[in-house]
């Protein structure tokens, strides 16, 4: 099976990416505070939450709750990294992609550099993965 | 009664630092969360119900596992080499009651399993040990077609009927004791699945890898459902299994989801594929669910495209 991946809220905005993700035939992990994201934006254009949620189960994405496990590991990389205070949100939803073999996909790859080599582009994720 | 904040010396932290302890003495090194995870297993099971170590635990993906979260605090997960994992004691070792004959039981056992599987080359008797107690036979027989695709896994010799000698027999071995009674609404699951694995096979060598993926997905989706039977784990509380089920949907849309993309990969690779029984209707189901789909995922296309802009504006407000 393929390596399991956790999608952050802006890879979204692809629109090549998102046919590319129903395609993906791997686990597909969308943080709670990413679906929080996608839902307010998608509230506010007049989408139900009903919709909102038929979407990500059709893309087969399995939205992933803020575990303790992950608290623990964002406060490591908050403290490491001495920039919790501008990424506090890039440090919780790393946490859930903190662990090999998941990779995290997103736009904003220089926030997340505690990940090292497992952040990927949606456009190296459509190449590589 | 589910103990969620347990003493220091409760017997559960025993066994644990025990199966932990006894490993590194003898080998110099951790024990492996498979290794960790069987040897508790048998300790609970042999244990039972004069002795209850209240360990919670499920039959999952790789047998009996503990459940993580629910495990004593200072017993530590490490993946620094991914997908083997080792397990850790990171507290004081747990005070045992001196002359409390279940303790010293425990750890007696504990040595005695550890002594005897930790030396190389055993790790299979242990798994084997802990299967032929696995409350449903489909589980070890699918474990031993599972076995077969990772021995096969980079020799993909071109050996004409290579599929049907080695891997055919375990898969109707194992479909034979599929539990439908327990499972009702994987029956059409399995029945499909079984449809598009004869499908690969026939295609031997072509089919292989897909067939591989195949068994993994469709194992994985049948895992979801036996953890939730109620023969199939012990000591997780309601809120644990009331997440577990209320994931369950996704979970078996993402497994019909990959289905039908193997299925039209399958459609791509080899025309003796589509001439096996009841592929070629799998074939065009999966070509209308696509394009639906698609057609609905699309239908977000004006509003999702502006989402970077939505998010760029909030990170500049959070700055």
């Amino acid at each position: 099976m393929p390596d399991p991946i956790v999608i952050d809220t802006n890879a979204m905005q692809d629109r090549g990416f998102r046919p590319w993700l129903y395609n993906y035939r791997g686990r597909k992990i969308f943080p709670l505070i990413c679906f929080v994201e996608l839902s307010v934006f998608l509230r506010s254009r007049g989408r139900s939450i009903g919709a909102i949620k038929g979407l990500l189960k059709t893309l087969g994405v399995e939205i992933e709750p803020f575990h303790m496990k992950y608290a623990y590991i964002a406060i490591e990389t908050g403290v490491a990294f001495h920039d919790f205070k501008k990424n506090w949100r890039d440090h919780m939803i790393g946490a859930h992609a903190h662990t090999a073999p998941l990779r995290l996909i997103t736009y904003n790859q220089k926030d997340f550099q505690f990940l090292g080599d497992r952040v990927m582009s949606p456009q190296d994720a459509m190449q590589k993965l | 009664m589910l103990v969620y904040h347990r003493d220091t010396n409760h017997l559960l932290n025993v066994a644990c630092y025990s199966v932990i302890s006894e490993h590194e003495r003898i080998t110099g090194e951790p024990p492996t969360g498979l290794f960790f995870n069987k040897v508790l297993s048998i300790i609970n099971k042999e244990f039972a119900p004069s002795v209850q170590i209240g360990l919670p635990h499920c039959w999952y993906r790789w047998g009996d596992e503990v459940v993580r979260i629910l495990m004593p605090t200072p017993v530590q997960w490490f993946h620094e080499d991914p997908p083997r994992t080792t397990v850790g004691w990171d507290a004081d070792p747990p005070e045992v009651p001196a002359a409390v004959d279940a303790y010293e039981r425990v750890i007696g056992r504990v040595r005695s399993l550890v002594e005897t599987y930790s030396s190389p080359g055993r790790v299979e008797n242990l798994v084997s040990h802990v299967y032929s107690y696995a409350p449903f036979p489909f589980q070890d027989a699918y474990r031993r077609l599972r076995n077969i695709f990772i021995d096969l896994r980079g020799a993909e010799i071109p050996i004409d009927g290579l599929s049907s000698a080695v891997i055919t027999p375990p898969l109707e071995n194992a479909m034979e004791v599929f539990p439908f009674h327990d499972f009702p609404s994987m029956q059409e699951r399995a029945e499909t699945f079984h449809i598009l694995m004869n499908g690969l096979l026939a295609a031997d060598v072509k089919g292989l890898e897909l067939a591989r993926e195949l068994s993994e997905s469709f194992w994985l989706a049948f895992c979801y459902h036996l953890r939730l039977h109620p023969e199939a784990h012990e000591n997780i509380p309601e809120d644990t299994l009331e997440y577990w089920r209320n994931n369950l949907e996704i979970q078996l849309a993402h497994y019909d989801n990959s289905f039908n993309g193997i299925v039209l990969d399958a459609a791509d690779i080899s025309a003796e594929i589509l001439e096996v029984p009841g592929v070629g209707n799998l074939v065009n189901e999966a070509e209308h669910k696509r394009s639906e789909d698609l057609k609905l995922i699309s239908s977000f296309d004006a509003e999702l495209d502006d989402i970077g802009k939505f998010l760029e504006a909030v990170r500049q407000l959070r700055e």
